[in-house]
């Protein structure tokens, strides 16, 4: 079957470029070749999905397979929903206009908690159970993979398996066996029991999660977990991830999707390197991308060489965790730069300092756009304590060079309600941008350009897993308020604007981001009560989510605010990063002592990654890095 | 080098949007590595210029773009290189060189032909008879009165040149078009569904087609989207 969208459905919504497909590079493959067919699902609508590199890569990877044909689906705008709701017109893939229900695979990207209710929404817009324990072999297999998928449990109850890991390493290999079962007449579901035995695959449903006997201490009914383990024997105990030993070695979309419509981050994308060597504390990036593997300098530019003849943008971003962290980053950057003149350059992720900044007066040819300083915290107490390596001296150092250079917007995002905070550090922040204000007057007038906005935004700190904070509590939201408030009335300087948001998102998200099985219920529930696009601020339905918690008893207590001992057994403990349980306590115990952690660069920490792979940081020399 | 070209739009691309159609353009003249010559300063952009913007949904038979090339390319070598890169839904009919001193197409333009796709529901024949043979025609739509933004009637009786049915739902149109004048005929049908009582029909979208667009010379249309013209 194939969907049609009449001229008259498509003029009735905003931006139809979303629904039409067709984009220049997108694939088409003649289906008779086909014989694993697979839909990449974006949970957020086209604009944002569409800015996602994962979406470029998993895509080209998985049709650059014989036999495999990887298509595309977003989240539909809730206009577009509407009018599909009323005509019965399944969602559907954009290369081929095929209802998702057709598909042998679907799978989900998993890039932040707040796109879990458009997961469910899509699924039932693609009349699709929900529940994996409801579908039949008329459905197609559902897998998530992307960073929140380490921890699987939230989502468990609607996932078929799970991907852990980078998706350039399995697919080839799962699809192959699929292949060879199919072709024997297996069945599809009776294919989740060949998959859980291979590398990286989680079927939640071979495992069996205990609980305690009694509600946990400080909480009303909600139990902790004693143990997960597996239902079958040949079923693995923990799940590790897989990852690619050599960035070199692998192909890269260098025919990425050009949407017609003009997406968020509209432009050439370049990795130049995976991972991250600093170890903030807070980080669930800086963990699950571990080690950092670097692409080479004469692959990045031939890569870059292709990207731009096969695209035509004429912007380009080198993407990393922290791009200073690549060596010879100012060399590539010259020769890109020498090559292409009329192509813009963008890093983002890059650390202010002397280098930085001659770095950007030469990208940029004198367009001085504002400066981002991520300093996290007020004082070098709490940044010791979050191991931010960023010193007040260096931003100060930082912002001095930068207003002799003629820049004059900055900016400074910091978190509230991190661990050990005092009211000392919450009044550092305002003090901070003071400082930097005043670093502005110090300057000759003739020097300084004519007006200075510097802006200070702050977030509120979510405890994610696989970080040393995972055993944290969570700020509730009277105390997250009274922090912002508290910080909104030391900020009194003219030339610096603060910006700020409600703390209820922050709840939530620290609630699905540590969630376990029981937090589908409620995952469920928001959907039910009408929840999706909770990203949106716009779209945001707080009154629905907070009839959502109540009506499955989810208890913030047990969930948010309580710090989890040493022996607690969180729900993806049986989730193998290759960072050890045992390396992140014993951060967080050094977090207590206020102790700064050197970088992987400076010194191996032992955090159990290097045991598990062959390559990247672990193994560089030091002649290799400079 | 001054080139214009002549093309269709279609299909799915009637979807894309003026600036993102343009942006897509652009994209693929980088792509065919047509040498575009670009504005100087911070923000340099391509001296591309487009005839007139197609309204969303609407397909062009005879589109007209023009653009400066840096250095010389013939006709045959952009019409080659370019439809290679073009996306479906875009088709170049013709590409020619122009003398730099010509004023741009989007100063010349005037006039615009439609072909518009009336509900097969009813033969429109004796109704928009009626409509258009009156005098006068006021229209509603949002224009500016000492700069500020608000609904005005207009009077666009005298902006129809040329009408006729080509079949019981088919209409073909010339009106004005540009930026002195400019009749946007999916406003001409609302009104007339409007004095036909078919309210129910406001919501419809016909399918419109601008089939070529006019400039005028001595008083009588000429045919842009012809090659020869």
């Amino acid at each position: 079957m194939k969907v049609t969208l009449s001229d008259q459905l498509l003029l009735s919504v905003q931006k139809p470029a979303r629904y039409i497909g067709g984009e220049v590079n997108s694939v088409q493959k003649d289906l008779k070749d086909i014989h694993t067919r697979f839909c990449f699902c974006f949970p957020d609508v086209y604009d944002v999905g569409m800015c996602h590199l994962g979406l470029q890569i998993i895509y080209h990877d998985l049709n650059s397979y014989k036999g495999v044909y990887c298509e595309r689906s977003f989240a539909p705008w809730p206009d577009m929903e509407a009018l599909m709701r009323k005509q019965q017109i399944p969602l559907y893939s954009l290369e081929t206009f095929t209802p998702l229900k057709e598909f042998d695979f679907i799978g989900f990207t998993l890039q932040y908690e707040m796109s879990y209710t458009n997961i469910l929404n899509m699924l039932d817009l693609a009349g699709i159970p929900l529940y994996s324990k409801d579908r039949t072999e008329d459905d197609p297999l559902v897998i998530a993979g992307g960073p929140n998928a380490y921890n699987p449990e939230p989502l468990a109850d609607f996932m078929d398996l799970y991907y852990m890991g980078e998706g350039e390493v399995e697919y080839e290999h799962l699809f192959a066996l699929y292949k060879e079962h199919r072709e024997k007449g297996g069945k599809k579901r009776d294919f989740l029991r060949i998959a859980a035995t291979g590398p990286g695959i989680y079927v939640p449903s071979f495992y069996e999660v205990e609980y305690e006997d009694h509600p946990a201490a400080g909480c009303d009914h909600t139990p902790r977990i004693r143990q997960v383990r597996p239902v079958f024997p040949d079923v693995p105990a923990s799940v590790r991830k897989v990852l690619v030993r050599n960035m070199d070695d692998i192909e890269y979309p260098t025919h990425p999707i050009i949407p017609y419509l003009q997406i968020v981050h509209d432009r050439a994308v370049m990795e130049i390197f995976r991972g991250c060597i600093r170890g903030c504390r807070f980080c669930n990036a800086g963990m699950i991308y571990r080690p950092v593997r670097m692409r080479s300098k004469e692959n990045i530019l031939d890569w870059v060489d292709k990207v731009l003849a096969a695209t035509g943008y004429d912007e380009l971003s080198l993407t990393s965790l922290a791009s200073n962290d690549y060596p010879g980053l100012y060399e590539l950057l010259k020769t890109i730069h020498e090559r292409y003149p009329h192509v813009n350059v963008s890093l983002p992720s890059l650390r202010v300092d002397a280098f930085s900044l001659a770095l950007m007066e030469e990208l940029g040819e004198g367009k001085k756009s504002g400066l981002t300083f991520a300093a996290e915290a007020g004082t070098q107490r709490l940044r010791d304590v979050i191991n931010k390596g960023i010193t007040e001296e260096e931003i100060l150092d930082g912002v001095k060079l930068a207003f002799q250079g003629g820049w004059d917007r900055v900016k400074l995002y910091f978190m509230l309600g991190l661990p050990r905070e005092t009211e000392e550090d919450v009044f550092g922040i305002s003090k901070l941008a003071s400082d930097i204000v005043h670093e502005w007057y110090q300057l000759p007038k003739e020097e300084r350009s004519r007006d200075l906005t510097v802006t200070v935004s702050t977030s509120f700190f979510v405890p994610k897993p696989f970080t040393p904070f995972q055993w944290c509590a969570q700020a509730d939201y009277d105390t997250y308020m009274k922090t912002q408030q508290f910080l909104d009335s030391k900020i009194r300087n003219k030339k610096v604007q603060y910006r700020c948001h409600d703390a209820f998102l922050s709840t939530l998200e620290g609630l699905l981001a540590r969630g376990d099985r029981r937090t589908g219920d409620l995952i469920y529930a928001a959907w039910k009560n009408g929840c999706r696009f909770d990203s949106w601020s716009d779209m945001f339905d707080e009154a629905a989510w907070k009839k959502s918690i109540e009506e499955t008893g989810t208890e913030l207590a047990y969930y948010n605010y309580r710090e989890r001992p040493e022996d607690e057994v969180f729900p993806w403990d049986h989730i193998d990063i290759g960072v050890t349980k045992k390396f992140l306590y014993r951060e967080f115990e050094r977090s207590k002592q206020g102790i700064v952690s050197p970088n992987c660069r400076e010194q191996c920490l032992g955090c159990g990654i290097r045991l598990i792979n062959d390559t990247g940081v672990c193994y560089e020399k030091s002649e290799e890095i400079r | 080098m001054n080139k214009q070209v002549i093309y269709e739009k279609s299909g799915r691309l009637r979807f894309v949007g003026h600036l993102d159609f343009m942006r897509t353009i652009h994209r693929a003249m980088r792509r065919a590595d047509i040498p575009l010559s670009y504005s100087q300063g911070f923000n340099p952009h391509p001296h591309m210029s487009f005839a007139s913007p197609l309204a969303l949904g609407w397909s062009g038979e005879g589109e007209i773009m023009e653009f400066r090339t840096e250095t010389d390319i013939s006709d045959q070598e952009v019409m080659d290189r370019l439809s290679k890169e073009l996306p479906e839904g875009i088709r170049i009919l013709s590409c020619r060189t122009i003398p730099d001193k010509e004023p741009p197409i989007m100063a010349k333009i005037q006039a615009a032909g439609y072909q518009i796709l009336l509900p097969e529901d009813r033969d429109w024949s004796d109704a928009v008879a009626k409509f258009l043979d009156r005098p006068s025609i006021m229209l509603k739509k949002m224009g500016k009165v000492r700069g500020r933004k608000q609904e005005i009637e207009v009077e666009v009786r005298p902006w129809i040149y040329e009408w006729k049915m080509e079949d019981p739902h088919t209409l073909s149109l010339i009106c004005a078009c540009g930026s002195e004048q400019n009749l946007k005929p999916d406003l001409l049908i609302n009104e007339l569904y409007q004095q036909s009582g078919e309210l129910e029909k406001l919501r419809y979208a016909e399918s419109i087609c601008r089939t070529a667009l006019y400039g005028r010379k001595e008083g009588k249309l000429i045919n842009y989207s012809s090659p020869e013209a």
